[in-house]
């Protein structure tokens, strides 16, 4: 068998052309995407290890955030008492959930194959700085800006210390398909975590226009992206069965777009005229959060039904984030 | 080779956040991309997956990408490795074989499958620069660029590829 003979056999049993409309597909994806992270292209915090400059501004961003921590702990000592949710609070939120983060993308494991001995072994340190986070989140006190986002942190860090259990056991058992399950859908809980925290570390008190800007801005998204809005039968269309090859994706996929909306509104907090309708809104947004964690936990584990309710819960989630957007 | 200007323009878009300008970066390179992606995966809705994936991974990294380095074999290092973790991860995998394109005799369908049959049996390294040389056509300089390897190490993967697919398809062949 020739060079000549192989060209002509691999052209016969592989020449196939693009699905139709392949290309622009992927061209409404990624416009659509940019349209819907507007202003945040950095990259997505997953399992990769973190290089040496973004350590470098993470640390940078801690030192400066327990800066001015301490600058505002001071003033406190100097006039006394300071009510729930100052500006010290908040800043020793910020600082801790910015240094726990950092830890955490500074260690996570680059583990592709369980054959890779010196990967596997760091699973568990992983897991345990996953475990600080997950126990300072819950123990420290949380201003009432980040009541709503710190409820959602916590839901993620269980289900990515459950997942790093799975994987564990996945590893004591040599099962590497299970292993690359989990790793996949834990890709949800760590994207979203870092949208998370970027929107705590640069939250800020806006002025009424701004918040009102924000809002619409992603009502508009939610229009072009929805095509009015998401209805039942639409919300994550190749989930409806649970044996669809593209339902992962599009649970990773729209995991990250509420993901980024939760966290712009955390970044960019509302006005006190506003607090009924960003309450309203950060809770309906956290159902919608909360039926996309369950339905990558329904995949995961080949529950057809849990799919099922938690893409029908996601549909009603959507439909009231987009009311309360119109609002 | 430099960038040209309407590229380098592109490039600087879509680093700031701008998706429909890493679509126009990569839509020269689209149907390679997606032709390789099917090489490895053998299903053409996955192909298109990997192919998108890939693409959400190379506009991410696109800052990694150095002047004067060719879009093409780096964006198509990123499908490959991609395509490996697929491999990797698919708990739904099956063999599939999409009916060929144009109308075939039934010899060379059983050609075709026997040549696929082959192919998963051999590592995902030893079908990449297979897909690579035999299905892109692409020549060894390009192969090695698109792995980060010299053009003699590429040229040896080949061969040795070629050693292993040999006896596999001889024999399933013979058996068809």
């Amino acid at each position: 068998m020739d060079d000549m003979t192989l060209v002509d056999r691999f052209h016969a049993a592989y020449d196939v052309a693009p699905p139709a409309g392949g290309f622009e597909r992927l061209r409404r994806e990624l416009s659509s995407y940019s349209a819907a992270r507007r202003r945040r292209p950095a990259s997505h915090i997953r399992w990769n290890k973190m290089g040496l400059r973004l350590a470098a501004v993470v640390t940078v961003a801690v030192i400066a955030i327990a800066l001015v921590a301490a600058y505002l702990a001071g003033q406190r000592l100097l006039v006394g008492g300071v009510p729930a949710g100052s500006s010290s609070s908040i800043a020793a939120y910020q600082a801790l959930v910015v240094a726990d983060h950092g830890a955490w993308t500074a260690a996570t494991s680059n583990c592709q194959t369980l054959q890779a001995q010196a990967c596997v072994a760091e699973l568990a340190p992983d897991r345990a700085i996953l475990a600080k986070w997950r126990n300072d989140v819950g123990s420290s006190p949380t201003p009432q800006r980040f009541a709503v986002i710190n409820a959602q942190m916590k839901r993620h860090l269980d289900d990515l210390i459950q997942m790093f259990d799975t994987a564990i056991a996945a590893e004591g058992t040599g099962n590497q398909a299970l292993y690359d399950k989990v790793a996949y859908y834990a890709t949800l809980d760590s994207a979203w975590l870092g949208h998370a925290v970027q929107g705590i570390s640069r939250s800020h008190l806006s002025t009424a226009s701004q918040y009102t800007a924000l809002v619409q801005a992603h009502h508009a998204d939610f229009v072009s992206i929805c095509s009015s809005f998401c209805p039942q039968d639409a919300a994550v269309a190749d989930c409806a069965a649970i044996d669809d090859p593209l339902c992962p994706h599009d649970i990773i996929t729209e995991s990250d777009f509420i993901g980024v909306i939760q966290a712009d509104f955390v970044e960019t907090a509302s006005p006190a005229e506003f607090s009924d309708q960003n309450s309203a809104l950060q809770i309906d947004l956290a159902q919608a959060d909360n039926a996309l964690v369950a339905m990558s936990n329904a995949l995961l584990h080949s529950d057809a039904a849990g799919l099922k309710a938690a893409r029908a819960s996601y549909a009603d989630a959507l439909v009231a984030v987009e009311a309360d957007l119109q609002s | 080779m430099i960038f040209r200007r309407d590229e380098a323009e592109l490039i600087r878009d879509a680093k700031k956040g701008d998706g429909a300008a890493f679509a126009e970066l990569i839509r020269p390179h689209y149907d390679t991309a997606f032709r390789l992606a099917y090489g490895l995966l053998h299903d053409t809705n996955e192909a298109e997956d990997a192919v998108q994936e890939a693409a959400f991974k190379a506009w991410r990294r696109l800052g990694n990408l150095q002047e004067g380095a060719g879009m093409r074999p780096w964006f198509l290092g990123i499908v490959a490795n991609h395509c490996r973790d697929v491999s990797r991860s698919r708990w739904w995998s099956v063999l599939k074989i999409d009916p060929p394109e144009k109308e075939a005799s039934p010899v060379d369908i059983a050609a075709s499958i026997d040549l696929r049959r082959a192919m998963r049996r051999l590592s995902h390294d030893e079908r990449l620069v297979l897909v690579l040389r035999y299905y892109l056509d692409m020549p060894f300089e390009e192969i090695a660029t698109t792995q980060g390897i010299s053009v003699r190490a590429a040229r040896s993967r080949v061969e040795r590829a070629v050693h292993r697919l040999r006896p596999i398809v001889q024999v399933q062949g013979a058996a068809v």
